[in-house]
């Protein structure tokens, strides 16, 4: 078995070299043309050196070795299965599990399922919302094989669970696109579970979120194998006039962690986000919040918190940006931080970026410790001090 | 029993308090004393809050009070409310009653102490949700103080030091009050010290003993519970 160690910005080398079949090399790929411009753009500028991550300890991910396995075989994804999610996706990779559904689900089930070697997907129609940004993002779009996602029909009320797996179950660097396209009126839960592999993963994900649509995202982080993930996850999520997009983030950080979310926000939206970080150990999260406003009369509210232990890191860099066009917003960004050791570290950045009048805005950042009256207070109660502060940080992230 | 001895109390190295030797048996004592001369302190040091530096000795029934953490001290059975009550914004006020419970090993089923919760709140006033409610968020004065005394009810400590607990209750909840600490200090074996100077209910408890802090930061303890009523109609200065 061959085996080729490479950092993020050698990978540049091996786009065109054909060890891996991308979207860049695959002139038959719905990304192909994208991939291009992405590529090109890459040759300029490595999204690595861009200065959105100068808070983002990103040395960790560019020192980082992949270790590629040029040998590696298509994987058989029809084996793979859990007990809990009902679509599992990786790489060029999708499958509803069977074990989660029963026939009769698949044969009336509102979601058609977006597979590149699908005739007529329309995949490449979503190409025009995955231009090149300048960040890592645009290494998925280039180095996955292919695209996937899911499309929900208009008018459709459907909770689903979603894993993003690790199928090859290897050390190379893992690139996934995924379109999540919610019809008109729909109403949809999603539970997103990002599994932690050995290794980076990069993942491009487009929500669409169309007139009417309500989404109730609920993503949650691997627990396990923290200390040997690093993940970069970057989220487009397209509001379209009426919708309402409800995230709910979860983790306790790992090796690397990025999330990422940028939402371009039309007329008389409704958006909600709010992450909720435990860190402990050695790990770090890196949470990224854009709101852009780009139509009248919608309300957004992000609330970020990390509770951060032992020589945990964490950086936010929110922003609200409010168009000229953009009247009647009612904005409110917020982060927080409870700082439980010396050692930890936190950094909080919000940035508002208002171009009209006549809205409401705010924003509030904070980096604090466990107050001792609160602790003292627990303590009269007969509380002692590690249960006392375990009820702080819960509170904290829960409040 | 608490006793202290030439018991002293600093603040950033300036004496508040300094050399009290008072005893505390069961029954009801009264603390009294101008504004800012150090009430809210000597009950605070008292329940070990950080903020102090002690000297001298405290004994709580016949353990050194002093050489105890905060929550050893609750443990042991002192209990204090607070003027202003701290909020914590994310827990119940039921969840809090809960988490305090099982610290003090008072093992109820969660069952029983709901309901025991709920009936100490209706006692009191409170809507029927309180227990739901987060601790001391969003809540007036009166029901701050309200909810320090269901946790004196249900945390049922042996000696109780209650931080002005008349401050913003209204006539029909002092009512309730008054009877809520005659019943506490009927239980027998309980002592109940009260700083205040509400008349009412200094009468109507009957204390056992007076204690006076001055301006001086000396305290003095008299079993003549004439002097407090003294204070009342003449004030410190009569």
């Amino acid at each position: 078995m061959a085996e080729l160690e490479y950092n993020l910005k050698e990978l540049r080398n091996f786009f065109t070299s054909g060890i891996r079949f991308n979207s860049l090399l695959n002139d038959k790929s719905p990304m192909h043309d994208v991939a291009k411009e992405c590529y090109n753009a890459l040759l300029t500028s490595h999204p690595i050196d861009n200065t959105l991550y100068k808070n983002m300890g990103i040395k960790t991910l560019d020192q980082h070795l992949n270790k590629g396995d040029t040998d590696k075989k298509d994987k058989d994804t029809s084996n793979i299965t859990d007990d809990v999610s009902d679509i599992i996706i990786d790489d060029g990779l999708i499958s509803m599990n069977p074990d989660c559904a029963d026939n009769d689900w698949y044969l009336n089930s509102p979601i058609n399922l977006l597979l590149a070697d699908r005739r007529n997907n329309g995949l490449n129609l979503y190409q025009p919302y995955l231009k090149p940004t300048g960040r890592l993002g645009d290494i998925a779009t280039i180095h996955s094989i292919n695209p996937v996602g899911y499309k929900i029909l208009p008018d459709t009320h459907v909770e689903l669970n979603i894993k993003l797996a690790d199928v090859f179950d290897d050390n190379d660097l893992s690139c996934n696109v995924i379109i999540v396209d919610i019809g008109s009126n729909s109403d949809v839960s999603i539970s997103e579970f990002i599994h932690a592999k050995n290794g980076t993963k990069i993942v491009k994900v487009l929500y669409l979120v169309r007139e009417g649509a309500t989404l109730n995202l609920h993503r949650a982080f691997d627990l396990n194998n923290k200390q040997d993930s690093l993940c970069v996850l970057e989220s487009q999520v397209i509001q379209f006039p009426g919708s309402t997009f409800n995230a709910y983030i979860q983790s306790e950080g790992n090796s690397y962690n990025q999330d990422l979310m940028f939402i371009d926000v039309y007329k008389n939206c409704t958006t909600n986000v709010r992450g909720s970080h435990y860190l402990y150990d050695n790990n770090k999260n890196n949470s990224v919040v854009n709101v852009h406003h780009k139509g009248p009369n919608s309300t957004s509210r992000v609330d970020i918190r990390s509770v951060l232990e032992d020589n945990a890191y964490s950086s936010f860099l929110g922003e609200i940006k409010v168009d000229k066009i953009a009247e009647g917003i009612d904005a409110d960004l917020k982060n927080k931080n409870l700082l439980c050791s010396p050692t930890a570290t936190a950094f909080t950045e919000p940035q508002l970026d208002i171009n009209t009048k006549e809205i409401t805005c705010s924003h509030g950042c904070t980096i604090s410790n466990i107050d001792k009256d609160t602790l003292y207070y627990l303590n009269s109660r007969g509380i002692d001090n590690v249960a006392g502060g375990d009820i702080i940080k819960q509170c904290f992230l829960t409040e | 029993m608490l006793v202290t001895q030439e018991f002293t109390i600093k603040v950033d190295n300036e004496t508040i308090l300094s050399d009290m030797t008072l005893e505390y048996g069961p029954g009801v004592h009264v603390i009294m004393g101008p504004n800012g001369v150090g009430k809210s302190t000597f009950a605070h040091a008292l329940m070990g809050n950080p903020n102090y530096e002690t000297e001298g000795a405290v004994e709580f029934n016949g353990k050194d009070l002093l050489s105890m953490e905060t929550y050893e001290r609750a443990r042991a059975g002192l209990f204090i409310s607070f003027q202003t009550p701290t909020p914590i914004e994310g827990l119940s006020n039921f969840q809090f009653i809960k988490q305090a419970m099982t610290s003090l090993e008072k093992n109820q089923s969660i069952k029983e102490n709901l309901s025991s919760f709920r009936q100490s709140a209706n006692d009191l006033g409170l809507g029927s949700e309180w227990d739901k409610k987060q601790l001391n968020v969003e809540a007036s004065g009166g029901e701050k103080k309200k909810n320090e005394l269901i946790q004196l009810d249900m945390l049922d400590p042996q000696t109780a030091i209650l931080d002005e607990p008349d401050s913003g209750l209204d006539i029909d909840a002092i009512k309730v009050l008054v009877e809520k600490l005659r019943a506490f200090v009927d239980k027998g074996d309980k002592t109940l010290i009260i700083v205040s100077h509400y008349a009412e209910l200094i009468t109507k408890l009957s204390p056992d003993t007076v204690t006076i802090l001055d301006k001086n930061g000396n305290a003095k303890q008299s079993d003549d519970v004439q002097v407090a009523y003294d204070i009342l109609e003449n004030g410190f200065n009569g």
